[in-house]
């Protein structure tokens, strides 16, 4: 769905002499200072950190007679603010990443990814299906490590075949922890009671393609 | 798709423009507003199911959104008027500097700022806009714009690196003695103020030149 481009950003890609492109750059940044400054200060917590990503933010905006902004001009699919602050913060994050390191700005995916290392979402969906409480076995026996994997397994098939939208709210809700609400705002649902009501019918939707696999039970 | 690669680490400028394996900006945003088509949409939410990077970035974009959608002003009105006037200064001169003929030492006067953002002006006491000034006397002074105001003073060097920032409630402040200040070269500074009724007000970005 393509859209106008903002007057702004128009007279900006449009001017044609030094004077004029300086005149509408300066309106451009008077008119949308408030997201890029907002998208600075949401990504640096640190004031001086932040006026520095703010103004790489300018920097690389400006950069190559205003590339990027041009970019969003052959396709304008979004609100252009939308676009805007996707751009800046991907910028503030690359400025952070220049002046820290990767380590540090990456610390989150790395945190996340281990994370998911350990708990796949079919162990942590398991959790859910499983009936009851579960024996508290140091060395579980060997039957039940079977059973678990068999569990698992199935598991992961029955999640492939899923709708992309349904495993991304089980990834969203599950793998990612994240709350209802936020599941919800992610997946652009109305209501978090949209999101309960799909939570349900897929956890019952996994168990009953579990038990066509054969797992009726996942402990002996 | 562009490339959005974190993992090849930091070794180029232009980070943002590479986004391999990555959702691009305009597939994000389109999604976020909701503007995609339905087969677009599932491409997307199937790259989102098998991608933690980018679920992780579309889960800080939606807080992100929102909060510029609520914000309410934390940063003085001025400041961020300011902070884009100097920055569009330093990257395209011209037109602001011309702008600022009459006064050649003033990137952008108070009152134009003022105008602009409608936030009152403070004005610059010392040092003047047009004197070069001695290192060992840079001292700066405003007049007071009301009781128990907040005032925040940053100074930038000429490619508007912040180089010293400070908050005070008087109206003077002298310079540390360990900041290094080059003489000869050019610096910016300005003065934003909080006043206690919640409103703002900025003397402008202020050139300052010390002597050789």
């Amino acid at each position: 769905m393509a859209t106008d481009l903002p007057r702004e950003l128009d007279d900006l890609l449009n001017a044609r002499d030094p004077a004029s492109r300086g005149r509408s750059w300066e309106a451009f940044l008077r008119h949308y200072n408030r997201y890029l400054l907002g998208t600075a200060q949401f990504v640096c917590r640190d004031y001086d950190d932040r006026m520095d990503a703010y103004r790489y933010v300018i920097e690389a905006l400006a950069q190559d007679d205003f590339r990027r902004l041009r970019e969003y001009s052959v396709r304008p699919e979004s609100r252009f603010t939308t676009w805007l602050v996707v751009v800046a913060r991907r910028l503030c994050h690359d400025f952070r990443r220049s002046r820290y390191g990767r380590d540090r700005v990456v610390s989150g995916v790395a945190a996340r990814e281990a994370h998911e290392a350990r708990r796949r979402l079919q162990d942590l969906i398991a959790d859910e299906l499983r009936p009851g409480e579960l024996p508290d076995e140091e060395e579980p026996s060997p039957e039940r490590r079977f059973r678990e994997e068999q569990l698992s397994a199935s598991l992961a098939i029955a999640l492939a075949e899923l709708a992309p939208e349904d495993r991304l709210l089980l990834k969203l809700r599950f793998e990612d922890g994240l709350p209802v609400r936020k599941v919800a705002e992610v997946l652009r649902l109305d209501s978090e009671f949209v999101v309960y009501r799909r939570q349900k019918r897929l956890l019952a939707g996994l168990r009953e393609c579990l038990e066509g696999e054969g797992v009726h039970d996942p402990y002996p | 798709m562009r490339v959005w690669n974190r993992r090849t680490g930091a070794n180029v400028d232009d980070l943002e423009s590479l986004a391999e394996g990555h959702l691009d900006a305009g597939s994000i945003s389109a999604y976020l507003d909701g503007r995609l088509g339905w087969g677009e949409k599932e491409r997307v939410q199937k790259h989102l199911a098998d991608c933690p990077e980018c679920r992780g970035e579309m889960s800080e974009l939606v807080d992100l959104l929102k909060a510029n959608e609520g914000r309410r002003r934390r940063w003085p009105l001025a400041a961020t008027g300011i902070a884009a006037a100097a920055v569009a200064a330093l990257l395209i001169g011209g037109p602001l500097m011309r702008e600022a003929a009459d006064d050649p030492g003033t990137v952008r006067t108070p009152e134009a700022a003022a105008e602009r953002e409608s936030v009152r002006s403070i004005a610059v006491i010392s040092p003047s806009p047009e004197a070069s000034v001695a290192r060992e006397a840079v001292a700066f002074a405003w007049e007071p714009v009301g009781e128990g105001t907040a005032y925040r003073l940053t100074m930038t060097d000429g490619a508007g690196r912040t180089v010293w920032s400070t908050e005070t409630h008087e109206s003077a402040v002298d310079v540390p003695e360990d900041l290094e200040l080059h003489p000869g070269e050019t610096y910016l500074w300005y003065v934003d103020a909080v006043l206690s009724d919640g409103t703002t007000a900025t003397t402008g970005v202020t050139r300052l030149r010390l002597t050789p």
